[in-house]
């Protein structure tokens, strides 16, 4: 669930807008740690919560509106333009918080167990909770594909300057939406934060998951992003437990395989260049 | 007359080969008074710079954006390292070209798989298969060391000079292969086959109607690609006397891209000064403030993409005609 969030980012960014954002791994992680910076001096998960997805959101926006807005859609240089960013937000990090990974955030409101009916096991009620966010989540973004707004971002990658010329304002409506897909990075991050804890290495492998559930499930379908992002997460939960030496293989293999034969991803459409 | 205008043409074809002179002068000499540390790091601007003309070759002339051209690199390097520490065979004669094969057998394969993309999904499908290398030198932990990598590998010893150990022979010993995989490079840039790569680079479509089969001289290009980083990587591992999965990262796929377009993608002396340029300034800051070196090459990499996607190398050959002009005439 919390690689849906992830990924759903980043396949609106691809799929919706075209771009290309390597950097979506360290809004994460950079975000994240914001988040924890804020629950340690606060003590409130919904203040680290806000804080973090804000702070993704302002740094997408940033990178939208000061950097790849001039670049015209060349994907190579935007390419080379997020790498620049994941760089220079993870030396950040690095400075600020040091190298030491983060425990998991714990906090009593989170804790506590419920009772699974009929089989007896107990379940942590953060994991449901989880797993209703990313369902709202999914719901939502579902929705506002539906909506006027979610329709003019997808006529604007078809076409923007026919857009342009109906007198809609494309870059303002690029901006929002670019902002938000980075929100829901940090969104994700604090999240994450009970159950994962946060380090500095994570970046570039989160980055690696949303990227594959992005391609295998289609750019810029929200379907595809949640499929397979339960997908990917159970072969990498599972995988690193049962056989750790392939794990990372399979997920890249898949990546492969699926860009070779249907390269708009099982779920997706095709991408202009 | 016409002894005026031999002086002319004698005066020019000097002039001509003014740069190079001087450069070469300058490698050749560097030994006698650059300081042992310095010395390395231009051995490893020699190695760096192989590899960022291998990648010119394919985004530079075949207009193939690549992220996951250190898989080659890593190949080149994980062969020498395997063959030499599992003292498989020791000779350099025999490990170089083994290594520099499986790197180019490797692209020959994953060029089959990433030409059937382009654009977006050809950067996506580089990535990938990037990736896949970076896992196998990761996790195969009995063939290539897992995260520890390779280590312990003997430098190259030669029949005719014993020297190659110390840091000087090393050095002349890089240098020469950087000066061959140069001249090789500047054929192939400059020959036919280098001109159809720019054409498809500038326009696929028409060379395809033009009769030619871009789809093989993309895969030739690729694969001579993958070669020539695999040259880099084994002349990495003889300097290091280590190989490491980092040498298949993401990272260092990207580092070397920079490397291209910093110097002028397309612009076979390019890539040797993009390379001197990384190589130089990681050495002087890592003197000074190691652990912000990678903040300063993500400010590097925004800098070059928003201002200067052209390269330093048309500069400097602007202003090289501007002097050639003027002092290449008989008035000057």
């Amino acid at each position: 669930m919390i690689l849906f969030i992830l990924a759903s980012g980043l396949t609106i960014t691809l799929g919706l807008m075209g771009y290309f954002n390597l950097a979506h791994g360290v809004l994460y992680m950079f975000a994240g740690f914001i988040g924890f910076s804020v629950f340690d001096w606060s003590g409130s998960f919904l203040l680290a919560l806000l804080a973090s997805t804000i702070t993704a959101g302002l740094i997408g926006l940033a990178i939208e509106r000061g950097f790849l807005q001039h670049l015209g859609g060349e994907i190579n240089n935007q390419a080379l333009i997020t790498i620049g960013f994941l760089f220079i937000l993870e030396n950040l990090a690095l400075w600020i918080w040091g190298p030491i990974p983060r425990d998991p955030l714990t906090a009593i409101s989170l804790g506590g167990t419920i009772e699974v009916p009929f089989t007896g096991g107990r379940l942590p009620i953060y994991r449901l909770v989880v797993i209703f966010i990313g369902l709202a989540i999914a719901m939502g973004l579902w929705w506002f594909d539906k909506t006027r707004l979610g329709a003019l971002i997808r006529a604007g990658m078809d076409d923007s300057q026919m857009l342009r010329g109906m007198g809609i304002n494309l870059p303002k409506i690029q901006i929002g939406v670019f902002a938000g897909a980075s929100a829901l990075a940090g969104c994700a991050a604090i999240i994450a934060g009970p159950l994962l804890g946060m380090n500095l290495q994570t970046s570039f492998d989160i980055l690696i998951l949303a990227l594959v559930v992005t391609v295998v499930g289609g750019a810029g379908s929200i379907l595809g992003a949640f499929i397979f992002s339960l997908a990917i997460g159970l072969v990498s939960t599972f995988g690193k437990v049962l056989f750790p030496e392939v794990a990372m293989f399979i997920i890249y293999a898949s990546m492969v395989i699926v860009l070779v034969f249907k390269p708009a991803g099982l779920l997706g459409r095709e991408l202009g260049k | 007359m016409t002894g005026e205008t031999r002086a002319q043409s004698i005066r020019q074809l000097l002039l001509a080969l003014a740069p190079s002179t001087v450069l070469g002068a300058f490698f050749i000499t560097l030994p006698l008074f650059a300081p042992m540390g310095s010395l390395n790091m231009f051995i490893k601007f020699f190695i760096l710079a192989i590899f960022t003309m291998s990648l010119n070759l394919l985004f530079g002339y075949a207009g193939l954006f690549s992220l996951g051209h250190a898989a080659f690199f890593a190949a080149g390097a994980y062969a020498t390292g395997i063959l030499l520490a599992r003292g498989v065979i020791e000779s350099f004669w025999l490990v170089a070209p083994a290594s520099a094969l499986v790197a180019a057998l490797l692209a020959s394969i994953f060029g089959l798989i990433a030409l059937r993309t382009t654009g977006i999904y050809f950067l996506l499908i580089t990535l990938a298969l990037g990736g896949l290398v970076y896992s196998v030198a990761w996790k195969w932990v009995s063939l290539t060391g897992g995260s520890d990598g390779l280590s312990g590998i003997p430098p190259p010893e030669f029949v005719f000079f014993s020297w190659s150990a110390t840091s000087t022979g090393f050095y002349y010993f890089t240098f020469s292969i950087f000066v061959i995989c140069y001249l090789l490079l500047y054929l192939i840039t400059k020959s036919f086959f280098g001109r159809v790569l720019i054409g498809i680079r500038e326009n696929e479509l028409r060379m395809r109607c033009l009769g030619y089969n871009t789809w093989l001289y993309k895969y030739i290009a690729f694969i001579l690609a993958g070669a020539f980083a695999g040259i880099a990587g084994v002349a990495f591992t003889y300097f290091n006397s280590y190989v490491t999965p980092y040498s298949a990262a993401i990272m260092n796929s990207a580092m070397v891209m920079l490397m291209v377009i910093i110097g002028g993608s397309g612009i076979l002396f390019g890539s040797v000064i993009g390379a001197f340029l990384i190589t130089f300034l990681e050495y002087y800051i890592s003197l000074f403030v190691p652990e912000r070196w990678p903040l300063i090459i993500g400010i590097f990499f925004i800098a070059v993409v928003m201002y200067a996607r052209a390269g330093i190398a048309p500069y400097l050959f602007k202003i090289w005609a501007k002097v050639e002009q003027q002092y290449g005439s008989l008035k000057g």
